[in-house]
């Protein structure tokens, strides 16, 4: 079975924030004003920051400062807390191991909010809104399923959204697939960010095939995963630096 | 044994119940002063989305959910108080349990509209009957509550059911139609024959044997809603008898607040269908006792 997963290398990470932008277009993330972002209502699927968060003297002392920096997904656990306790299945897990999001069903409780280890669950607390010409841009496609909503489709307000390892690119390369009439091949599937990652980063493929780059690279020395002990058994891997 | 009231007794008593005076509109007129402003203003939040309430990341929950912790938690008094009176056949009960329970009920109902006002999208309310699992926390919540509240509103009514007799017998004759309609099918027949009397307590001593877990079963499962979360200070097994030794505290508490309320107008001593008045000494006595006895426990359970 399919099981599709990330791998970032924080070594290669250069911390421009690529995947974050690429992120927002490619999902029609919805922008906040600054005010309410300070108000912490950003919705950021993707976010890239540094790592301790808040700069302290072991990052040493001006010119002679190392920074570190880190990038959060969703990670798409494979006990996922959020999945557990949506009252009412719009959060869901796929065959192919995909932790999903159905906007036209979430009641907006914000439990799966409140569950997740990793805060990469971001409420809709307004309208969503675009500036003029990023409204322009926004990315047509949308993924229904039995009339379900996912995938970059416009998020109603007062529901819940997340990273989906852009689902709807994984439909997309299949129904292609199946219109040149040959078989779907697992490297037709990138998300977003791993397409525009400036350092190459960022990987992406089937975990059970043995012979996938990233079955490769989970094991490699330096994988981990983030909060390993939150018991969600995160699956989104990262390579340590150093 | 038919029940006959003074003519001091109706006046008092039905007459108010069909001549509205001038107090009664003014406490409406109170009452509605305060209710539109929170109508306008969650209309506001509908249409504007949660944002206006200030609730941000990480704080995903606030006022809302506190009011519903706090009014579950008053609600524990009414029904489990009044059924454990009930089960220990404590005879000056009866005109504590009325209160008691109009206490559970509303403020149960005032919890469910708490989640509701709570959720991003009410208008999907349905969508937990349609798509809900029961294994997510908040559908043990959705259930357990209704649960209660159902028992609540029927252990309620089984109280009143000889007083809606009363007013079926003593309707004026000018009464609206289907006022006398009601009374008369709510009261079930009742005439207050002695079998029907020992029929009823049977009746309300079982629903008093149902209600107590049904009601401790809300208040563990209120508090697995945030042991169930990894934020930091939830997750924790001491939040169950917590939730219910505080639940049991602040009931009571207001039990005592609404019994004084009550007796300083003395209208439900009144109302009461057993002779026996509330001998104001037992109140202070089990206030004194469950103070002594509650606080440290409950002290305790927080620390
Ligand atoms: S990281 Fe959070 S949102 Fe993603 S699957 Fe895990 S618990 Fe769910
Ligand atoms: S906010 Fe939506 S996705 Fe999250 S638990 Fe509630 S219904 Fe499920």
């Amino acid at each position: 079975m399919t099981d599709w997963c990330m791998v970032i290398d924080l070594e290669k990470c250069v911390a421009c924030q690529g995947c974050s932008i690429a992120c927002r277009m490619e999902n029609n993330t919805p922008v906040v004003s600054p005010e309410e972002a300070k108000n912490g209502r950003a919705i950021r699927w993707n976010d890239v920051f540094p790592l301790p968060v808040h700069f302290g003297p072991d990052q040493g002392e001006y010119p002679n400062v190392k920074m570190h920096y880190s990038t959060r997904p969703c990670m798409h656990c494979k006990n996922a807390p959020c999945v557990k306790v949506c009252p009412v299945q719009a959060t869901f897990v796929d065959e192919e191991g995909i932790v999903r999001q159905n906007y036209d069903r979430c009641i907006g409780c914000r439990f799966c909010t409140v569950a997740c280890p990793y805060g990469v669950r971001y409420f809709n607390w307004s309208e969503p809104q675009w500036e003029e010409t990023l409204a322009e841009y926004r990315n047509p496609d949308q993924l229904s399923v039995n009339g379900s909503l996912e995938g970059p489709a416009v998020r109603p307000v007062g529901v819940v959204e997340k990273c989906t390892y852009c689902v709807h690119r994984l439909e997309k390369a299949r129904a292609r697939a199946a219109a040149e009439g040959r078989e779907f091949r697992a490297d037709e599937y990138v998300p977003a960010c791993v397409q525009t990652c400036t350092g190459k980063a960022r990987f992406f493929g089937d975990l059970d095939d043995p012979d996938s780059t990233v079955s490769q690279l989970s094991k490699s020395l330096r994988a981990t995963h983030l909060l390993e002990d939150s018991g969600a058994h995160p699956k989104t891997l990262y390579l340590a630096e150093g | 044994m038919q029940q006959t009231l003074t003519l001091h007794d109706r006046d008092e008593l039905i007459t108010p119940l069909y001549k509205f005076d001038r107090k009664f509109w003014m406490v409406v007129a109170f009452l509605v002063a305060i209710i539109t402003p929170g109508m306008l203003l969650y209309v506001r939040q509908l249409v504007l989305g949660l944002g206006v309430t200030d609730l941000n990341r990480p704080v995903f929950w606030g006022a809302y959910l506190v009011n519903f912790i706090f009014l579950i938690g008053i609600s524990m008094a009414g029904t489990v108080i009044s059924a454990v009176l009930q089960l220990l056949k404590v005879n000056w009960r009866r005109p504590i349990t009325r209160i008691a329970e109009s206490l559970t009920v509303f403020g149960l109902m005032t919890a469910g509209l708490q989640i509701v006002m709570d959720m991003g999208r009410p208008d999907r309310l349905v969508n937990t009957l349609l798509y809900g699992r029961l294994q997510a926390p908040l559908m043990w919540d959705i259930a357990s509550l209704t649960l209660y509240l159902l028992t609540a509103v029927f252990a309620l009514y089984l109280q009143l059911i000889p007083d809606i007799a009363l007013l079926r017998d003593t309707a004026p004759t000018a009464a609206p139609e289907w006022r006398k309609k009601l009374y008369s099918i709510l009261s079930l027949g009742w005439t207050g024959a002695k079998e029907q009397w020992r029929r009823l307590e049977k009746a309300i001593t079982v629903v008093s044997v149902f209600i107590i877990p049904i009601g401790i079963s809300l208040h563990t499962v209120t508090s697995w809603l945030f042991s169930t979360t990894v934020q930091p200070g939830w997750k924790s097994t001491i939040l169950g008898p917590y939730f219910v030794v505080g639940a049991i505290f602040s009931g009571i508490g207001l039990l005592f607040i609404a019994v004084s309320l009550a007796a300083l107008s003395s209208l439900a001593l009144a109302c009461s269908s057993s002779p026996s008045h509330l001998p104001v000494n037992i109140i202070n006595t089990s206030k004194n006792t469950s103070l002594k006895l509650f606080t440290p426990i409950w002290a305790g359970s927080s620390s």
